[in-house]
C-alpha cells in the first residue's frame, strides 16, 4: 500500500546557508521526508517538507534541536 | 492534514497573475499574494516551494493556454499562406481576448527567470510549424534564413498592428482599429516580402 504523501509548511529563522546546511543535515537523515525546501526570500523563512506519516512536531523538534526556531504556519 | 484543492490553485494563479500584472514581477510576494487571494501562506507554500517555483507554473500554465490557442485549425498539410493566416487570425485574437496573458508571457522574457523556462519541453505547435516552414522553403515560397529573422518579419508587423488596436489609437494618435481586410492585406504584403 502506497503511503500518503503529506505536505507540512512552518515559519522558521533559518536565513543563511550555513543555517540551511545544519538543518538540512538533520533532515536529510530523517526517515520518510522525502523533500524539502526552505523559503529564505520570504519574511516568515518557510520550510515545506515533503513526507509520509511523519508528525508537525517531530519537524518541529528536528529543527529546535539545531538550534533555529520553528513552528506550525497557521492553515 | 492538508489536502489539494485544484480551485484554490486556480485561485491562487489568477491572483498571482493579475498582480504581476497590475504590479509588475516585483510586486508578488506570497504574503501578498496569500492576502489578496484571501488565503493563509501555508496554503500557497502547499502548491508552490517559493515564489520563483510558483511564477514558472504559472507560466507553464499560461503558455499552453496561448499555444493551445494559436494551434487551433492548424495542420502539417496546410499551405503556408494559409498556415500564415490561421496563426495571424489566431495571435490577433488571443492578443486582444487575454491582454493579462499576453502581458505576462511578454513580461516575464524580462526576468530572469525566464532561462529556466527553457528547461520544459516546448509545445507541439513549435513541430508543426517548423514542418510548415521547411515545405514553404521547399516550395520556394519562404527564403532560407535564420529563425529570428524570420519570426521578426513574420510577426512582428501583426504584433504592431495589434497593439495600436489595444490602444485603440496609432503612433500620431489618432484612432484605430484593426480590421480584418487590413490584416489579410498586410499579410498578403509580409507573404510577398519574405519569397527568396
Amino acid at each position: 500500500m502506497e503511503l500518503e504523501t503529506q505536505i507540512l509548511v512552518f515559519k522558521t529563522n533559518i536565513c543563511c546557508d550555513a543555517a540551511c546546511a545544519m538543518v538540512g543535515s538533520r533532515l536529510n537523515h530523517a526517515p520518510n521526508i522525502r523533500r524539502w525546501t526552505v523559503d529564505r526570500n520570504d519574511c516568515d523563512k518557510v520550510l515545506r517538507v515533503v513526507a509520509q506519516q511523519v508528525q508537525a512536531a517531530d519537524i518541529i523538534a528536528l529543527v529546535n534541536s539545531s538550534g533555529f526556531l520553528c513552528e506550525e504556519l497557521p492553515g | 492534514m492538508r489536502i489539494r484543492d485544484e480551485n484554490k490553485m486556480t485561485t491562487i494563479q489568477e491572483k498571482a497573475l493579475e498582480m504581476i500584472v497590475n504590479e509588475g514581477f516585483d510586486g508578488l510576494s506570497m504574503q501578498k499574494l496569500a492576502r489578496a487571494a484571501g488565503v493563509s501562506p501555508a496554503t500557497i507554500y502547499i502548491y508552490f516551494k517559493d515564489r520563483d517555483d510558483l511564477i514558472i507554473q504559472l507560466y507553464l500554465q499560461q503558455r499552453d493556454l496561448f499555444f493551445n490557442a494559436i494551434i487551433e485549425g492548424l495542420n502539417e498539410d496546410m499551405d503556408f499562406a494559409t498556415a500564415l493566416k490561421v496563426q495571424w487570425k489566431n495571435r490577433a485574437r488571443f492578443a486582444i481576448e487575454n491582454p493579462q496573458t499576453t502581458h505576462f508571457l511578454e513580461h516575464i522574457t524580462y526576468t530572469p527567470l525566464y532561462n529556466e523556462t527553457f528547461k520544459t519541453p516546448g509545445p507541439r505547435f513549435l513541430t508543426v510549424m517548423k514542418s510548415i516552414a521547411h515545405k514553404a522553403i521547399e516550395n520556394k515560397e519562404l527564403a532560407e534564413m535564420p529563425f529570428e529573422m524570420y519570426w521578426s518579419l513574420v510577426f512582428a508587423p501583426l504584433y504592431n498592428l495589434v497593439r495600436m488596436h489595444k490602444l485603440g489609437k496609432n503612433m500620431a494618435g489618432e484612432p484605430f482599429v484593426l480590421t480584418d481586410e487590413m490584416l489579410e492585406s498586410t499579410l498578403k504584403l509580409v507573404l510577398k516580402a519574405i519569397k527568396p
